[in-house]
Parts: C-alpha cells; structure tokens; sequence
C-alpha cells in the first residue's frame, strides 16, 4: 500500500467536522464526563477498599515494611543494609524481655528500641508530645498509659519493671513520656519505645542479652524496604546470601528472614468479593457508556450520512472516513475526562468512607490519595470505552456508498414488506412507525432507560432484603449483655479460679442494674473451660468428625488438623456453661425438646444438658461440626470429682457472642446454674444477660455507660442499640452507594434519550416543514412527538419490568442467599413507581426538545 | 369568480444598501378552475410568491385573499388548518412521509384535519394518477415519477381550492416530467382544479392556460394567451 501523506487533510476534515456538531459534541462531551466520572469513582473506591484491606493487615502485622530479618548482630546489620536492592532499613531492637508491671497483666506491653525513620513504616502516630531524645524518655501508648492511671500526656513520670534476663529479678527504671502514641490497632498489645540514646546508655546489657540464646533481649530484627513488592521472599534471600550469610537453617552463619505476610497475598488481588465487585462495577459502567456513546455517533452518522456520502465521492476512503471519526472520538475525550476524573475522584473520596465503615474490615479511615494509577485507569477505561462505542458507527460511515448517501433522509432498511394499513396517518400509530425507524438507536435507548430502572430496583431490593432482626439478632440475642471487659477482648478464658476472678463479672454490676427502672429480666452465665472434661474412650466419634492421622479426631486450623484439646490427656476440655432460665429463654433449639418449661425442670434433675452446637452465618448448624445429638448420653468429669452421665435433652443454636465467651470451642454444654455451683463455684461469672422494658432501651443504654465508665471500669457491656447504629450504616450505604449510581445511569440514561429525541427532531426537520405544509398544525406536531416520547416509555416499562424481574430472580436472589443478613425478597414496586416518571418524562422532554429547535419558519426549513 | 387574489404584496430582506425586494408589489388574481404558471429565472422571486400564496411565509406588507379570506389575518395555528382545508401542495422534492404508505400519505391532510375520508374521491384521484396497484408501497419503493404523483394525489385529495406546485418536475428526467405534468393537467381539469405552478422551463409552463412572468420580484409581461389580470 503506498503511504499517502494525507494526516494534514484528514486532520483538517476531522476539525472541520468536529465544529459542525456542535449540539453532539456536547452531548457527547457530558456522556464521556459521566463515563469517566463513574470509572474513577469505581477506582478510587475499590483502589480504597483494597488499601483498607491491606493496611490492616500491615496494621496486624506490624508494619508496611516489606520484610524483617530476624536476630542479627550489629555488624550483621551493618554489612546486610549496605546491599544495593535494600532500599529502606531500620533496626527495631528489644530492649526488655518483658515488662512486669502489674498493671499490664492483662495487656501485655513491649518495650523496644525502634529507628526513628521506621515510625511510619509502623504506623506510629504520636498524639501528644515527640520521639524520645535522653535515654530516660520514652514514648508509649495512650492505653498503657491509662492502665497506668495516668492521663494519656507527654510529661508524665512512669516507674517500669523490666525483667531485663528470664529468671533475673525485674529492674526498676524510671522514665518521662516523652511523647503518646496512639494504641496500636489490631492487636492487645502496649508498645513503648526508647532512644538512641538509651541504647548508648545500656550498651552492656544488650549485648550480653543479644549472645543470650533464650532471651528477648537485645535481638536486632532488622526490617526491610525495596523498590517495590514483587519477589521479597527472594529479594530478602539475595541480600543475605550476597552479603555472605545463608539461607539454610542447617548451614553456618544461618539468618532467618521473613516476608510481611500482608504482602503475601500481594493486597492488589484483594479478596475474591472485592475483586468480583469492583469488575462488576466497571463492567456496568462500560455497558452504560458504551450504550449512550455508540448511540450518539451511530445518530450523529446517520444524520451527516450525506456528508459521508459526499466524502466518498469526492475521493475520502472508508478508512480514512474511519480515522476522521476517531479523531473527533479523541478530541471529545480530551474534553470530556478531564472533568469526570475530578468529579469521580471527590465522590469516590466521599463514598468511599462510609462504604468502609459499613463493611466489616479495621474502620480505619485511610484516604486514597489521588494515585496516578487510578486516574490513568480510568482514563484508559474511559478511552477504550469511547473508541469500542465508535467503532461500529465509524464502519458504517466508512462503508457508505455515494450513491446512498444522497437520499433525503434515512429510509431504514429499502426494500421491506409493503404495509397494509390504510390508518397510519393518525398521529398515535405515526408516532409508533416513527420509533422503528431507527431500530437499533431505538433500542439502544431503551435499554439504556432501562439499565437505570433495573438498577434502582436492584438497590431497593437489597436494601428492602437486608433484615434488621436477622442482623441484630446475629449480633445479640438480648437488649444487653454485661460482662467483665475481659470477655469482649476474648480475654475470658479462666485456667483456674484465680484467673477466673480476674476476668468475671461482678455481682454488684448486676444487682446495679436489676434496680434500674429500665430493667425487665435477666440471667446469668457462667464458664468454665478447663475445668470440665470428657473422657476420651466415653465418646463415640461420629463419622463426619475430621481425624488426623493417628485417628485423633481434630479440628481444621491455620496449622492443619490439630487434635481436639484435651486428647492427648485422656480428657478432652469442655466448655461447661451454668445458665438461669432467662437465658434458656433465648436459646433456640435445634433438636430435641423443645418447651422450655419442661428443659428447665430437667435441668433442674442435674440429670440433663443441653449441647450448644456451632452454627454458620446463617443461622443453621454446622452438620460437619455436630458432636452430639438430642438423646445422646454422655460422661463428664467435674474437676476431680466421679464421673457422671447425663443425657442430653436438647441442641441448640450456640450463638458465639451470646452464649459462650465469643470463642469457638469443641464442646459446648450447657447446665443450671445450681448443677454448675454445686460442682464448681461461683466465680466463674462470665456474663449476665438482660432485656428491657418496652420504650426504655436507651435508659438502660445510658446507665451501662455510665456505670462501666464511672463506678466499675473494669466491667463493660454491650447492647442491641450499638448495633442498630452499625446496621443503620450499612443499611445507609447501600442505599446511598445504590442511588448514587442510579443517579449517574439514569443521568446518562436520559441524555442517552434526549440525545435521540434531538437529533430524530433535527433529522427530520424537513418533514416536518412539510408535515406543516400540508397542514399538520404544531399542536399536532407536538403531539405527535409526545406520542412517540410516551412510546419510548412504555416500552421501557415493559422492558425494565422483564429485565428486573429476571435480574432480581436469578443475579440478585443468588447474591442475597449468600449473604446472611439477606433475606431475599422479591420487588418490583420501584419499577411500578418510576413508570409514571417515565411516562411524564417520555411526554415532557419530546416538548422542552421540539421548543428549543421549532423556532425556525416553515420555508427555513423546507430550503434546508 | 376570484379564487386567489394578491393586492401590493411585498416581502423585503434586509433594510437600506443592503435591501433586497424579493416581492415587489405583485397584484395577481386567479379565477376558479384556471392553471396558471409563474416563470421566472432562479432568485426572481417566484418562490417567494408561491410561499406567500400558501401561507407558509408572511409578506412584509399586502394581502393574500384566498376563497375571500385574507389568510395573513389568521393566527399560526389557525393559518395551518385553513392551509390544509384550502390550499394543495406538490413541492419539487416529492416530500413524502417515510413510515407511512402511499394511501396514508395521500390521507393525511384529511386524517390530520380528523375529517371524514371521501372515498370515492380519493379512489377516483389514486385512479386517475394511476396508483391503484401501489396503495400500500412505501415512498422508499417507488420511484421519482411515482413518488411526485403520490405528491400530487395528496394535494388533490383534500379537495383544496387551489393547487400550488413548485417545480413539480424539478428531480424528474424530461420523459417522467411530461407524464407527471399530463397528468397533473388532466386531473386538474377532470377535477376542475385551480392550480398555480412555479417552473422555469418555458415548455413545461406553455401547458398551462396563462402564463405569469416575474422578474425581480415584479410581474413583467402580460402574456400571450390570456393577458394579465394584475
């Protein structure tokens, strides 16, 4: 093919082109904006979720450095940071095997010494104060502090025990906070960091502790950043091997690293869901701006068919036809992204707080910050949105024949079937002929109407379909629930009755709220987890129970199939709870006897238990998990006392956060709470569980705050109106995440049809004229055009009912029964409810239309 | 009996130095059942005329009194309903509405007027134009000369008090013209229909029974058969 020089010429006719369409291109121009806007917004949200994902998962880890090496000498450190893929380094050093103060018995804190340059990478955030600078100032967090008793300021003198050695006294030393740093987030654990100066200061110590084998002590972890995340399990095997250590746990000079595991899923996969929904996102946004953009080159080329036409005969291939076109795609483009990213990036940033809050992951609120990523990926998106949508209309334009071209206005299809009918000429079938006369523009209105519809009534299905009492009742099986704080840190876990008191709930916190007003009824739990066990040879292990090798029946965890506690003893470890009959009252059985009048006096017997079988986010049991059933007998050992045989009455539904200390456990039974004083004690108090009077939730609510703030701080509580708030917000983004994006399709939708209805009404001004001519009033005229805007509606009613109807039966009803808190409903009352809307619009905007551009006269029109 | 009349009509362009007399004082009066053509060269103003005779453009000053009725006295709205009970119009480009058919192309100026459809009248006009076997084609299956007869059925069919064609043969080959125009001639007299047609071929406007000449927005000579009547 010879290579003509023509890129001027086209240029040129792609320019002059381009300014003679005006009214597309704005349209045009807008339709691109709304593109762009929701393809950023799609980015910046997901980007933002995949963030939230990632930086909780550093939060747990520790950090965002991309790897540690761990217990390496200070030459070591030195000779291993000089390597050239080491792009970042810092030392975080153990200063004190442990700190025993008792006030952090329950909260463990470390202390270390930590490079300052990687107080980011750990996300430290100091609130108040700075970094230690003397060796006698630290930084620590806020929590400590307060279990301390102090006010959470810099300044503050702190007395720390540091046990320095394993089985050496603590040592005594004292500080001044320099600065308070926010809790770490994720974790029970306090953190105080020393200064360089301190190191200097204690020199001796740790290096003595760092040749100490089993001693915290003065361990270099040297944590790791290279240029960027790909391969750092390799990365961090190459800097050790080429500085002359090895990787090989047998061989000498053996270092151990470690890569963080928040980068080990890579973060940018995300997780299944996420990534499901966000290309189902921008799956939705291609279709939508597909539909409108084809449509408004596939109008704009029908009506400058002529000039197509004109191009070919004097000499312009289809192809360069093509090239104009794309040309002016790009130009609309430049013009239309722009404003969309911006747009799309500020509503992504509204959204995408309360989407985060609402899902389930760390509420932090980490804003994206305008990554050029996701300004390139929208615009690409964007881009290849607008160029697929050209294609199709540039071909045609590129295949028009000159001959063709040079009719008077697009006939459809030549040579179809006669019509036979002789009442065409009444307005209403006129108006019904007129919408087949460009089919596919037609339709493509219609569908793109419709996307909004089927959309809007997507939303409100799932919201309708989120169930508030399945939600709540999920969440709490009570209006309260009052317990040691211990219990919502899963610290309740008592190994013996001292620890048991550390960690129960007070009887006075009780007897507090059974004299409130507000209060109805209550009862309560009690837990012991070590105390109760089940002799191995008396329980039948049922088929569907998991066994590792040896035949040990066991349980699936991180670490593989681990043996159910207890086995190895000859015993295995059960949950054993002592309950009121308030709390029998909330149970719901799954098996066995069901009224609860005659479980309780069975219980009574100290004959009976009930087993608490574990139970899935919907509510049912977990077959797979099932170690008993009603009837079964089974032989307990209380402490040291015989054992004994009970027969078990009924299966429950153990709710996690309800019935048990929020942890999972293999055996679940529960007693009355007389059978388990007898055998026990009475300090296994765990929790108490009550309901208000009608109308008083919020006094109730009021008091347990009050109370757990100001008289037992130890205690806390935990009610069903926190949760209402919780279920509001997600309730709250899913409509507003729904209505935004039904707000932008529908945007799109409806210029997608004032855009046909405007160019149908410019194509065929002539007709008009001549519809004039020969008598057609403009009353008719318009109503003529209002008819065939109605037709549109109607047939997007009928066609958004159909889509909706099949969307929300098969996608949507899929979706909701996989999540629990969905019971799907069937609706279609927003599509009913927007067909009046559609009827007005369908009859108003042909109107609005028809006036802007019926101003011409008659004989203007007519010499056209 | 007067069946068009036009008194000092004028429709200026533009004002001063840059005036253009598109209509210059034309008094032009055409009896019930005459065929009249209106020559003139391109920019002479005939179009101009025809326009103002259907009402389709108001004049800057004058009258045009159809069936004793100053039509420029008449609101927009009601303007278009006497034109469509009045007045017949075949336009060079035979301006058929695509979707519909050729039987609800020529009916609807009548359907539009919500009028009782004549039958017999309308088959007898579809006979005569010789469309009978085309009723139910659609304009995009017809050719040039059929789709101008379909034009000029539809005028007809209304039974307008005049006719007003504009170079009703201005996309036809010479051949198609004459029938078209032999037909338009013997439908008119069959149906004693006034007609004024604009054309600037001589041939074609020797087959009417007068001859109007325009130039410059005048009417220029009196012509040969019948004299003028201004």
């Amino acid at each position: 093919m010879r290579n003509v020089r023509n890129n001027q010429a086209v240029r040129r006719l792609a320019q002059k082109s381009f300014r003679a369409n005006r009214t597309r291109n704005l349209v045009a121009a807008i339709a691109i904006m709304l593109t762009s806007l929701l393809f950023t917004s799609v980015f910046t949200i997901g980007l933002g979720i995949i963030k939230d994902v990632q930086r909780s998962a550093m939060k747990q880890a520790g950090g965002d450095a991309h790897g540690s090496i761990k217990n390496i000498t200070q030459e070591q450190y030195e000779i291993l940071s000089r390597h050239p893929l080491v792009k970042e380094h810092g030392r975080d050093i153990v200063v004190a095997d442990s700190l025993v103060n008792p006030e952090f018995l329950k909260r463990h804190v470390e202390m270390h010494y930590l490079d300052q340059n990687m107080y980011p990478h750990w996300f430290v955030n100091i609130i108040d104060g700075k970094e230690p600078e003397t060796a006698e100032e630290i930084l620590m967090d806020k929590k400590s502090m307060e279990l301390l008793g102090l006010e959470p300021k810099a300044g503050c003198q702190v007395a720390l025990e540091m046990q320095l050695f394993p089985g050496e006294a603590p040592v005594k030393r004292s500080f001044t906070v320099s600065g308070v740093m926010e809790p770490a987030e994720g974790m029970n654990v306090g953190f105080v960091f020393v200064s360089p100066k301190y190191l200097e200061k204690y020199a001796e110590e740790i290096r003595t502790g760092s040749l100490a084998p089993s001693c915290n002590t003065g361990k270099i972890y040297m944590y790791v950043l290279f240029a960027n995340t790909h391969g750092i399990q390799k990365k961090l095997g190459q800097v050790i091997t080429d500085s002359g250590f090895s990787t090989d746990s047998q061989a000498p000079g053996y270092i151990e690293s470690n890569t963080n595991w928040a980068y080990l899923s890579d973060g940018a996969e995300g997780d299944p869901v996420t990534v499901l929904g966000i290309s189902a996102a921008l799956a939705l946004v291609m279709v939508t701006g597909y539909l409108i953009i084809y449509n408004i080159f596939h109008i704009s080329i029908i009506r400058d068919i002529r000039y197509y036409g004109l191009l070919k005969t004097i000499g312009t291939t289809g192809r360069q036809i093509k090239r104009i076109l794309r040309r002016q795609a790009v130009y609309l483009c430049i013009i239309g992204t722009p404003a969309g990213l911006l747009l799309g990036y500020l509503a992504g940033q509204i959204l995408l707080p309360l989407i985060i809050s609402a899902s389930t992951q760390s509420g932090s609120q980490a804003p994206v910050s305008p990554q050029p990523w996701i300004f390139a990926g929208a615009t690409a998106f964007t881009v290849a949105t607008v160029l697929i949508s050209q294609w199709k209309p540039g071909r045609i334009a590129g295949k028009v024949s000159p001959m063709e071209s040079l009719r008077y206005t697009d006939h459809g299809k030549a040579y179809k079937k006669q019509k036979k009918t002789t009442d065409g000429g009444k307005l209403i079938r006129m108006a019904f002929s007129n919408l087949g006369r460009s089919k596919s523009s037609t339709a493509v209105v219609i569908c793109s109407l419709s996307l909004t519809v089927v959309l809007m009534n997507s939303t409100y299905t799932i919201t309708s379909s989120i169930n508030r009492e399945t939600f709540l009742s999920k969440m709490i099986l009570c209006e309260d629930i009052i317990g040691n704080a211990a219990l919502w840190n899963y610290k309740y876990y008592p190994l013996d009755e001292n620890s048991a008191a550390e960690t129960s709930l007070s009887e006075s916190f009780i007897s507090a709220c059974t004299q409130q007003e507000a209060f109805a009824d209550g009862g309560r739990i009690y837990l012991s987890i070590t105390d109760v066990t089940m002799p191995v040879e008396s329980w039948e292990i049922p088929d569907h129970i998991l066994k590792t090798e040896s035949g040990a029946p066991a349980r699936l965890t991180p670490d593989g199939l681990t043996p159910l506690s207890g086995y190895e003893n000859g015993g295995y470890f059960v949950d054993m709870h002592g309950i009121d009959p308030f709390v029998l009252s909330k149970m719901t059985v799954a098996e066995g006897e069901r009224d609860t009048d005659v479980i309780w006096k069975k219980l009574q017997t100290g004959n009976y238990l009930i087993y608490g079988a574990a139970v899935d986010d919907h509510q049912l049991v977990k077959d797979e998990e099932v170690k008993h059933h009603a009837g079964d007998k089974i032989t307990l050992r209380w402490r040291d006392g015989q054992p004994k045989e009970y027969e078990i009455i009924s299966v429950v539904k153990k709710h996690q956060n309800s019935l048990g200390n929020r942890m999972s456990s293999n055996f679940s039974y529960y007693v009355s709470a007389e059978e388990f004083k007898e055998n026990l004690s009475d300090v296994y108090l765990m929790s108490y569980l009550l309901d208000t009077k009608e109308g008083q939730e919020d006094a109730m609510a009021d008091f347990l705050k009050a109370y757990t703030t100001e008289i037992e701080p130890a205690m806390s509580y935990e009610s069903r109106q926190s949760f209402e708030s919780a279920f509001q917000e997600m309730l709250g983004m899913f409509t507003i995440v729904g209505t935004g994006l039904t707000a932008i399709i529908g945007m799109i939708g409806l210029l997608n049809f004032v855009n046909a209805l405007l160019t149908s009404i410019s194509i065929r001004k002539r007709e008009f004229a001549m519809m004039e001519a020969i008598g057609m009033t403009r009353r008719q005229l318009v109503g003529m055009l209002m008819a065939e805007g109605i037709f549109y509606s109607l047939l997007t009613a009928i066609f958004s009912l159909a889509a909706s109807a099949a969307f929300s039966l098969t996608a949507l009803r899929a979706a909701g029964s996989g999540i629990w808190f969905i019971h799907y409903r069937f609706v279609l009352t927003p599509v009913l409810a927007a067909c009046p809307v559609l009827l007005v619009l369908g009859a108003l905007i042909p109107k609005a239309v028809y006036a802007l551009g019926g101003k011409e006269s008659v004989v203007d029109k007519l010499r056209e | 009996m007067e069946i068009l009349k036009t008194e000092h009509l004028k429709k200026y362009y533009g004002k001063g130095e840059t005036c253009v007399k598109a209509l210059d004082d034309v008094n032009l009066t055409v009896e019930k059942g005459e065929f009249v053509s209106v020559v003139g060269t391109s920019g002479s103003g005939k179009s101009t005329l025809l326009n103002m005779l259907g009402g389709l453009d108001r004049p800057s000053s004058g009258e045009v009194v159809v069936d004793g009725k100053n039509i420029f006295s008449l609101k927009e709205e009601a303007l278009t309903i006497f034109r469509r009970r009045k007045i017949g119009f075949v336009f060079q480009s035979f301006n058929l509405v695509p979707v519909l058919n050729v039987y609800e192309n020529i009916v609807l100026p009548i359907e539009l007027d919500g009028n009782k459809i004549d039958k017999s009248f309308v088959d007898s006009v579809i006979s005569t134009l010789g469309l009978k076997n085309k009723i139910y084609a659609l304009p995009s299956q017809l050719s040039g000369g059929q789709q101008q007869r379909v034009a000029i059925a539809r005028a007809l069919a209304s039974k307008p008090v005049i006719l007003l064609a504009d170079e009703p043969t201005g996309n036809l080959d010479s051949s198609t013209s004459q029938d078209v125009l032999g037909l338009l001639k013997t439908t008119g007299e069959r149906f004693a229909q006034t007609m004024v047609m604009i054309t600037h071929n001589e041939e074609i406007a020797q087959m009417a029974h007068r001859i109007v000449r325009i130039e410059d927005g005048k009417i220029a000579t009196p012509d040969k058969k019948g004299g003028c009547h201004a």
